[in-house]
């Protein structure tokens, strides 16, 4: 993979994280979202955090057990292993 | 000495009142609808799938155009906080949870509870309903089917009947107790019970009382219909002319969406508060028939009737106003109408009786408060709305409403709620205003 293949995977999952918080979390100005903060700080509950990586999954047509987003330090780490599951298939 | 069971010493009362249903956005449009005769109901488009499209009920008195943030920015003395809260917790939640939140926030600010004088823990939160889902399951199957990994988790929580007390108690700040309560069609009734008790037993200082929205969903009415309770698709007459209570073409109920709150609050904390009272719940009673089946029962009608105007202190030659039931199906009108006519006896003129239901539907879990919410509105407003389709009476003998609203002195209401599987319940509402308590001069 080259790098410029993998920032467009980076792009277009990033373009799908923002999609879907946008969605979930309406009230958030685009400017909030970045890489470096949790979800929980965006004013994500504990049920959009799942709902936003389920529809992001839903989006990206990948298939990734949930427990592999439990412990993500950041917005930066979960674009990771959303790019790094499109990568291997889920 | 007279004992009054079920009443706390000082009473409960109406404190605030909020509505959202097919007529009216808000209490004052209600008000108004009600005092007009405006009607609610239409017919859905002829959009179901299968085979005999004349066999599809599709009468209903629907809430067209109703948007929460929209109802929410109406509010000026809204606190900003509640605003923001209401819109992060149901922004994206299902019709019936909005339209309850929209209800319970117009009564809150009714009540003047966002001025926060009672702590949280002294505020609790009935909701009348069960079953509350079945329209959302229906519209999210097709999703579920296409990719069961992808159900959004939140539709866990938007399944439970009990989102709505979640729901209206993190936007309002209330820690008491609460909790869903089920009666079928009587579940409005039974919510106003069980809050009144928790009221007048000191366990809270108010209680709001949410009559949910109860979006069928299409096999629900149809089963309805097949059961014979629901009116039907096929009819020359217009939708609106198709909800007929206690008329001799009257042919079943149809339903209406809408969501009704109560303040109930203790005569006390009212007045610490200095919390205007709107009325007053006087008595009430709650009997099963002792089955599982839709049928209505004469005597269970009859007691609930009795009994709550014997808690109340008032013989039924007191009572100005019956709110009926009513849902326009043949049998369960005849009924009602061989129990007001035992219970009021021959003495003419009688107390007034109309049927909510005729204007906005039956709005099944949420039909008792919506009809309190009525009872309520036509006391303070001086008058009793119409049955607008009612052409030629079951009852002659009874003191129906006819095609127009009349003019009354509402100082004691009955309304009345009965739900299949023999829920008989029946609550009596008295005015704070005018002459003071009816039967003061005779007790």
């Amino acid at each position: 993979m080259n790098r410029m293949a993998g920032d467009r995977d980076r792009d277009r999952v990033t373009v799908a994280v923002r999609e879907v918080v946008g969605r979930i979390l309406p009230a958030l100005p685009p400017g909030e979202l970045r890489g470096d903060r949790h979800l929980r700080d965006l004013g994500a509950d504990s049920v959009d955090r799942v709902e936003i990586i389920l529809a992001v999954l839903e989006h990206l047509d990948l298939d990734v057990s949930l427990a592999r987003f439990s412990e993500l330090p950041d917005i930066d780490a979960l674009v990771d292993v959303l790019v790094m599951a499109g990568r291997t298939g889920g | 000495m007279t004992t009054r069971s079920g009443v706390a010493p000082d009473g409960v009362v109406v404190t605030g009142l909020g509505v959202v249903c097919p007529t009216g956005a808000d209490v004052d449009g209600f008000a108004a609808a009600l005092r007009a005769g405006v009607s609610g109901i239409g017919l859905r488009p002829a959009t179901v799938d299968g085979e005999a499209p004349g066999m599809r009920p599709r009468l209903v008195a629907d809430l067209r155009g109703f948007d929460l943030p929209g109802r929410l920015a109406g509010l000026p003395q809204l606190p900003e906080t509640t605003r923001r809260a209401a819109a992060r917790v149901a922004g994206r939640s299902p019709l019936a949870i909005q339209a309850g939140v929209a209800a319970a926030v117009e009564s809150w600010l009714a009540a003047g509870l966002h001025r926060a004088e009672l702590p949280g823990e002294r505020v609790g939160i009935v909701v009348a309903g069960h079953n509350l889902t079945g329209a959302l399951a229906e519209r999210a199957r097709a999703g579920y089917q296409a990719s069961p990994a992808h159900l959004p988790g939140r539709f866990a929580l938007w399944y439970l009947d009990t989102d709505h007390v979640g729901s209206i108690s993190q936007i309002l700040g209330i820690t008491g107790e609460g909790y869903t309560v089920g009666g079928a069609s009587a579940s409005g009734n039974v919510a106003i019970i069980n809050a009144a008790r928790l009221v007048a037993g000191g366990e809270l200082d108010a209680c709001l009382v949410v009559g949910a929205l109860t979006a069928l969903s299409a096999m629900e009415a149809q089963a309805f219909h097949n059961l014979g309770a629901m009116a039907g698709a096929a009819g020359a007459d217009g939708p609106q002319q198709r909800c007929r209570p206690f008329d001799t073409r009257r042919e079943g109920f149809v339903p209406g969406e809408a969501a009704g709150c109560l303040v109930l609050e203790s005569a006390g904390s009212a007045a610490r508060r200095g919390a205007e009272p709107l009325a007053r719940v006087a008595g009430y009673a709650a009997r099963l028939a002792g089955t599982s089946l839709p049928e209505p029962d004469l005597r269970g009608e009859v007691g609930v009737m009795t009994e709550a105007l014997r808690r109340a202190e008032l013989i039924p030659a007191e009572v100005d106003y019956v709110n009926a039931h009513g849902t326009g199906s043949p049998l369960g009108d005849d009924v009602e109408a061989a129990a007001l006519r035992a219970v009021f006896g021959p003495d003419r003129p009688g107390p007034w009786i109309n049927s909510t239901k005729a204007l906005i539907g039956h709005c099944l879990c949420a039909a008792g408060v919506v009809e309190a919410i009525a009872a309520v509105v036509q006391m303070r407003g001086g008058f009793v709305h119409a049955n607008p389709n009612l052409d030629e009476s079951i009852a002659p003998d009874l003191r129906l409403v006819g095609r127009r609203a009349e003019p009354a002195e509402v100082r004691v209401a009955v309304s009345n709620g009965f739900g299949f599987g023999g829920f008989n319940t029946s609550v009596v509402l008295t005015s704070t205003t005018g002459r003071g308590r009816p039967s003061a001069a005779r007790r």
